[in-house]
């Protein structure tokens, strides 16, 4: 592996990492809150917000207004 | 023990360091990248802050951010969920900028972090609730050992207003008011229905209310505020629109009122100048309900204020004025920048229960907190500059300010550390005689650029407030207001008491007029040795020339600028603006003396706010 491929593959690592945290963390969040009814309404929305950073927002946007 | 306090991607962002429990700096990023409430990550800040305490990121313990992201972003949730379908437009405008970014507040930090450290990792963060930021700010740099805090503002997360207790190093919230009740959204709904803009035109409407009576303060509170005895409240949602909306008031408020929202090149009327000073009305009233409340529930003889109502130095006034409390103490930075300060100062009290050390006057150093530069930096500084400057000793130059002041020159004042908050204090005025009756309106209209009816502040000598004003206490941040004394007030005739609206503002109200308002009052800042010793120096050179011990202060900029925060802003604005003198540590600057060549045209530099 070269180092630019290791670089970007360590990227994506501290990426999968952080994401990793980021749920851990909002599922503490919602038992110390007790807001269970919030996890449907998180997911499509982390899930779509997933897209719309890959896609960079625009070219998503009108299919989410869809959905909304 | 350090720790690195941040505030930021709301509005006024901000950073603040923490050692031992000691403030050792604190800065708005709005100074240094020159954009007013500038709200992006505060780089510039947190290099001050670090530099100011010769410390790199990697040896900070930990940074402390204001608020939950989580939490906030549940408000944001509910409250759509709740409305919907209405709502539709604003959520389609949240929602994207919280995926994309707020939610992942935690790594954007981190990555923002990493400019300075490049191995800071998130374990080092941590986040304060957004009230107990304020209530920490208010309780931990206040002289008391045991106080009642009560914090007001627009929203944090939920809360909009909160009770808590401090006493020594513990600080815990008892009670809160939650979103979408608010007194502050409810001042600024009424900041947006004037014409002024929302979070930094609500001074304006303050300042406006002395001019109108107060017509509307029945409807206020049979409509839009249900305002219990104990000072708990409620808000008719129905009569607002930022819920669900992009404004903050709907049809029907303006229904209620008879009145369309006024727009900003709009003229004001006696009919905005009674609205202000009815909600003007209102607030006090809510404000002295729950200071009473708060005095008999915690038999604490002090009181801590904090959050943006807190800057609202009239309701101070009257609470101090009302006695419940012996000792009132407000943090300067009462707004969201000094929720960088309270995060910090959360941290160290509460989560790693540092013990705490209470300072006699108090914990801010006079909100003197960031940059300084030495008279070797300013003199290379303003040489660059092009700027043409005498270096004088000391004494010499106090003397030749006061002497500019007494002939009734706009003088330039820039001394020591920044200010930390909104208020000038000393370190970035502009300063003036108070005595001339014209004083007032030239240095808005010429000087400032700015609305004439806005009234400016006193600072006086603290050992000779009470010979001016109806106030004897220490109001060291500008954050109190009370009436001159009467016998310095001058007596109207009956033509000019018949005169309403912005035409009694041309009548000669006092010894100092240019900083009575209409109403006799006046927002204090009194002067003391210990925070301020050059400016204490100038008072008194006033003094003895003139007999009068006070001195117009108002923020070093104009109108729509952040206050300047280097030798070079100074100048900048010097040659923008009328100012006869400038003075930068021992440099006297005139301007018949500058070039003319480097004259800017400033009138229009900055948008207005």
């Amino acid at each position: 592996m070269d180092r630019a491929s290791a670089g970007a593959a360590a990227g994506n690592d501290e990426r999968a990492v952080l994401m990793m945290d980021f749920l851990v963390e909002l599922w503490r969040f919602m038992r110390v809150r007790k807001k269970f009814w919030l996890l449907p309404i998180l997911i499509m929305m982390v899930v779509f917000g997933g897209l719309v950073v890959l896609t960079e927002g625009s070219a998503f946007a009108p299919f989410i207004y869809t959905l909304f | 023990m350090r720790i690195l306090g941040i505030s930021a991607f709301y509005h006024d962002s901000a950073a603040a360091l923490v050692e031992d429990g000691r403030i050792v700096a604190a800065a708005q990023e709005e100074r240094f990248t020159r954009k007013k409430h500038d709200a992006s990550f505060p780089h510039n800040a947190v290099r001050y802050c670090l530099d100011a305490a010769d410390a790199k990121l990697r040896e900070i313990d930990h940074v402390a951010f204001y608020e939950k992201p989580f939490l906030k972003f549940e408000r944001l949730l509910e409250t759509y969920v709740a409305l919907a379908p209405r709502g539709f437009r604003s959520f389609r405008m949240a929602i994207p900028l919280w995926l994309k970014e707020k939610l992942f507040q935690k790594s954007l930090l981190r990555n923002e972090l990493r400019e300075f450290d490049e191995d800071f990792g998130s374990e080092k963060l941590l986040f304060a609730e957004h009230h107990l930021s304020h209530a920490a700010s208010a309780f931990y740099p206040s002289p008391f050992d045991k106080a009642a805090v009560l914090t007001m503002d627009g929203v944090g997360e939920w809360a909009t207003t909160s009770a808590a207790i401090g006493d020594g190093n513990r600080l815990e919230i008892f009670q809160e008011i939650h979103f979408p009740h608010s007194l502050g959204l409810l001042y600024s709904a009424i900041t947006y229905y004037t014409g002024f803009k929302v979070n930094s035109g609500e001074y304006k409407v303050m300042g406006l209310a002395p001019y109108g009576e107060p017509k509307y303060a029945e409807l206020i509170l049979d409509h839009l505020i249900d305002l219990k005895p104990d000072g708990s409240f409620r808000l008719d949602i129905s009569y607002f629109d930022y819920c669900t909306g992009l404004t903050m008031t709907n049809e029907r408020f303006a229904k209620l009122f008879g009145q369309p929202v006024r727009s900003p090149d709009q003229l004001l009327t006696s009919f905005h100048m009674d609205v202000a000073a009815s909600i003007q009305a209102v607030l006090e009233e809510a404000v002295l309900r729950l200071t009473r409340s708060l005095a008999s529930r915690s038999g604490v003889r002090n009181l801590c204020l904090a959050g943006g109502v807190a800057l609202n130095c009239v309701a101070n006034g009257k609470v101090l004025r009302d006695g419940r409390f012996d000792r009132l103490w407000i943090q300067p930075a009462a707004g969201d920048a000094g929720g960088a300060v309270g995060a910090a100062l959360a941290a160290f009290h509460q989560f790693k229960s540092g013990p705490r050390n209470i300072a006699a006057t108090d914990g801010m150093s006079g909100a003197l907190l960031g940059p300084e530069f030495s008279q070797s930096q300013i003199e290379r500084r303003l040489t660059a500059c092009g700027a043409r400057f005498a270096v004088l000793d000391e004494d010499d130059m106090i003397e030749a300010t006061a002497k500019a002041l007494s002939d009734q020159l706009a003088v330039g004042w820039f001394q020591g550390r920044m200010e930390f908050g909104p208020r000038s204090l000393g370190a970035r005025s502009i300063l003036g005689d108070p005595r001339p009756p014209t004083m007032q309106k030239n240095l808005n209209l010429k000087v400032k650029y700015r609305e004439s009816f806005r009234p400016f502040a006193p600072a006086v000598l603290r050992e000779d407030v009470a010979d001016w004003f109806e106030l004897d206490s220490d109001s060291p941040y500008m954050l109190i207001v009370a009436d001159v004394t009467k016998h310095k007030r001058r007596a109207m005739s009956a033509e000019e008491q018949s005169l309403f609206g912005i035409d009694k503002l041309n009548i000669t109200r006092s010894e100092i007029p240019a900083v009575t308002h209409v109403d006799y009052s006046a927002r204090i800042q009194t002067v003391s040795t210990e925070t301020n010793p050059r400016f204490h120096r100038l008072l008194t050179r006033f003094k003895a020339r003139t007999g009068c011990s006070v001195l117009v202060n108002t923020s070093f900029n104009v109108r729509g600028e952040p206050i300047v925060c280097t030798p070079e802003d100074a100048f900048r604005c010097f040659m923008g603006n009328e100012l006869d003198v400038l003075v930068v540590g021992n440099c006297v600057l005139r301007k018949s003396e500058q070039n003319p060549d480097l004259k800017q045209d400033y009138s229009s530099a900055f948008d207005l706010d």
